[in-house]
């Protein structure tokens, strides 16, 4: 009985600062944060040429004691570590913005078929759009990936990918959406995403049997993902759609937090549930439509980032799980681009089989340390 | 503070609610000394403070203000183009202070009369008026400030806390990023308070039973701080003594904190007893409002839960078995 008491006043004390786990989370952040620092910094040093970290940071300035340093990190490494730490914390966001709205934690871009939906963009684009001349152009492309095979597309290119690919994912996810209307139960929604992506990757197996040889080529090569495909002059046009897309997100923060509860509870709250509901989507197609259209379909991340963050944070609140998230999923995706870039032999691994090889152990035994923690709480 | 009902008690009929009513109590109060400071700091219940409806003051002449009324209000649902209508010519005052059951068989319309009433869904007809304003006139942020539903969820958020989900109350007030005020903070503890769920507030939703949940519900409902409140079946899969513990809460909300409260439930016993106000909607869609024993003197309720095999009892309040 007194135990109880105790406890009870132990809750009383620590309910009257209302914001118990402020300085936790505040420390979280900041660990987090540093360690995204760390990780680009060693991203940029480790590859198939070594370059001690403090000529790395010399050779930001262009002050390194080789000049090539300089060329490699400003020219190749520079971009690929921004590229990698954007579609990490982006393709976070992205799945869990869609874990949230559908209530359901299996959702992500890639099992909802949005990242299918930004590949028909990208192969129609690619296939149909032949007369943009530039394609064949890039034939270097082949071997690096990325929108590199999009070669010397002039600005508008660049626009157009992230347009055909924001497109495709947007056209699958309103399909989605109309489902999720129809259909109450979020697993219906779900396996009709399956269902809508197999639809859509066998309209681009379609497309790639008619192609060129070259273009399937430019175009398969695109599907392996690889952060390295973006150039420096290519980084603004990501940069710029990965911030419109959490722009969108960060105003509609509130509505976030009131879905997890459920769209009708959302709505008795004050919340514009349907209007709410389709920015959020727009902006997740927008997240993960133009990071696919540079990185080609990553899949892990937009589904384990978020439940990592969750896991490291224990909070429901997406005020400070969106930036945890954020961070995570850049970390995730420094950490893969790292391992990717470690075989000395030339070549980048593929980023796709690195994520989930490093991902899921981490995030499994996340989920073990959390059994267990809980279980001593409840002793 | 809340003018009663003047037809609760009506001279030379016999009043066949009370004395079940104090059997609760002294149920209810038999327990509360066995559980002694631990079940008072659990339910928060306030000793001494009655909440038997006050003395009615019949030299008042004053009458209650309307909170909602509706006139020749048709319900229903659309499907393309076509009207599904479910049930019309529903007719009500709710007014300030009243406590108002809502009962009827499943599928006679209550929950589309509650969701129609709060706003989730359009009128197909007739007039629907809160505080004198057409209902469809009502921003959605205006609404939320004025009605507060509870609605039966499921909260699958494992790491939700009741404090968070209270301040979900609070939604209609803050600012875009939710920045809660003092007076936000203040609203939230009384909210919890109010239920007296207090120091469950750094508890996860997910942890809860059942009965709590719907406590730490009730409490968001009441954060809001609106003159309306709506329960939706406000009992449904909680254990007998949770059950009245609700009603119980519900009449707090109403005696104490001069709440109006509609809720819809089959627990119609419970409804008789507490209620000052009961609508009825039987299988034929036909709606009927009035005092809850006029009402069940006059067999509707009986009528409403028409079944070849159950008869509604007038004198026990309950059903039996023909």
């Amino acid at each position: 009985m007194s135990t109880y008491k105790d406890y009870n006043n132990r809750i009383n004390k620590e309910m009257t600062d209302n914001q118990p786990n402020s300085a936790r989370q505040g420390l979280l952040v900041a660990c987090l944060a540093g360690s995204v620092l760390l990780l680009a910094l060693l991203d940029i040093a480790l590859g198939s040429v070594r370059i001690p970290l403090l000529e790395v940071l010399k050779s930001l300035s262009s002050k390194a004691s080789r000049p090539e340093w300089t060329t490699i990190v400003l020219v190749f490494r520079m971009p690929k570590m921004l590229t990698a730490a954007m579609a990490g914390a982006g393709l976070s966001v992205a799945g869990l913005i869609l874990q949230s709205i559908f209530r359901n934690p299996l959702a992500a871009p890639d099992s909802l078929g949005i990242g299918a939906g930004a590949s028909i963009g990208v192969a129609v684009l690619m296939f149909a759009g032949g007369s943009l001349g530039a394609l064949g152009a890039s034939a270097q492309g082949i071997g690096t990936q990325g929108s590199a095979l999009l070669g010397n597309l002039p600005p508008l290119g660049y626009t157009l990918l992230i347009i055909a690919s924001s497109t495709g994912s947007a056209a699958v996810l309103i399909i989605i959406l109309l489902i999720s209307r129809r259909f109450e139960q979020v697993v219906t929604v779900l396996i009709m995403g399956l269902l809508v992506g197999y639809l859509t990757s066998s309209l681009v197996s379609l497309l790639v049997y008619f192609g060129s040889p070259q273009k399937v080529q430019l175009y398969l090569s695109w599907t392996y993902g690889s952060f390295g495909g973006v150039r420096t002059n290519e980084l603004p046009y990501l940069a710029i759609a990965i911030c419109l897309g959490l722009i969108i997100t960060l105003r509609e923060i509130k509505a976030l937090n009131a879905f997890l509860v459920s769209e009708r509870f959302a709505s008795t709250i004050g919340i514009r549930v349907r209007t709410s509901r389709t920015k959020l989507l727009v902006a997740a197609s927008i997240l993960a439509g133009s990071i696919t259209a540079f990185c080609g379909p990553i899949a892990f991340l937009g589904i384990a980032a978020p439940h990592a963050a969750r896991l490291l944070s224990r909070k429901a609140d997406h005020r400070i799980l969106l930036p945890i998230a954020a961070l995570t999923g850049a970390c995730f995706a420094l950490l893969a681009d790292i391992i990717s870039s470690l075989p000395t032999y030339g070549s980048l691994l593929p980023i796709n089989p690195i994520l989930a090889l490093i991902g899921s152990p981490i995030i499994i035994s996340m989920f073990f340390r959390r059994n267990k923690s809980s279980m001593e709480v409840s002793q | 503070m809340n003018p009663r009902h003047p037809m609760r008690h009506i001279p030379g009929i016999p009043d066949i609610i009370e004395p079940e009513f104090k059997k609760t109590k002294g149920f209810e109060g038999s327990e509360t000394t066995e559980g002694g400071s631990r079940q008072t700091a659990l339910t928060g219940r306030d000793e001494g403070k009655s909440l038997r409806p006050p003395p009615i003051d019949y030299s008042s002449k004053e009458m209650p203000k309307t909170i909602m009324e509706a006139n020749d209000l048709s319900i229903g649902w659309r499907q393309g183009s076509k009207l599904n209508i479910l049930a019309q010519d529903i007719k009500f005052k709710a007014k300030q202070g009243y406590l108002i059951a809502l009962v009827g068989p499943n599928g006679a319309g209550k929950s589309t009369l509650l969701k129609t009433i709060a706003g989730l869904q359009p009128p197909c007809g007739g007039s629907l008026l809160l505080m004198g304003k057409d209902i469809s006139r009502i921003s959605i942020e205006e609404r939320a400030q004025l009605i507060a539903c509870v609605f039966p969820e499921q909260i699958e958020t494992g790491f939700l806390t009741v404090w968070e989900l209270v301040a979900f109350g609070r939604y209609p007030y803050t600012n875009a990023r939710h920045r809660l005020t003092e007076e936000d903070r203040k609203q939230v503890t009384e909210a919890l308070s109010m239920v007296g769920m207090q120091s469950f507030a750094n508890r996860t939703v997910s942890s809860l039973s059942d009965g709590e949940r719907q406590k730490v519900q009730i409490a968001r409902a009441v954060a809001q701080s609106t003159a309306l409140l709506i329960f939706d079946e406000p009992t449904a899969f909680l254990d007998a003594p949770s059950r009245i513990e609700v009603f119980r809460l519900a009449e707090r909300l109403v005696r104490q904190a001069g709440k109006t409260l509609l809720l819809c439930t089959h627990e119609v016993d419970l409804a008789l007893k507490t209620a000052d106000e009961l609508w009825v909607i039987d299988r034929a869609h036909r709606f009927s409002a009035g005092a809850p024993f006029v009402i069940a003197h006059s067999g509707a309720i009986g009528k409403a839960f028409d079944l070849p095999s159950v008869a509604f009892d007038v004198f026990s309040g309950t059903f039996r078995a023909r």
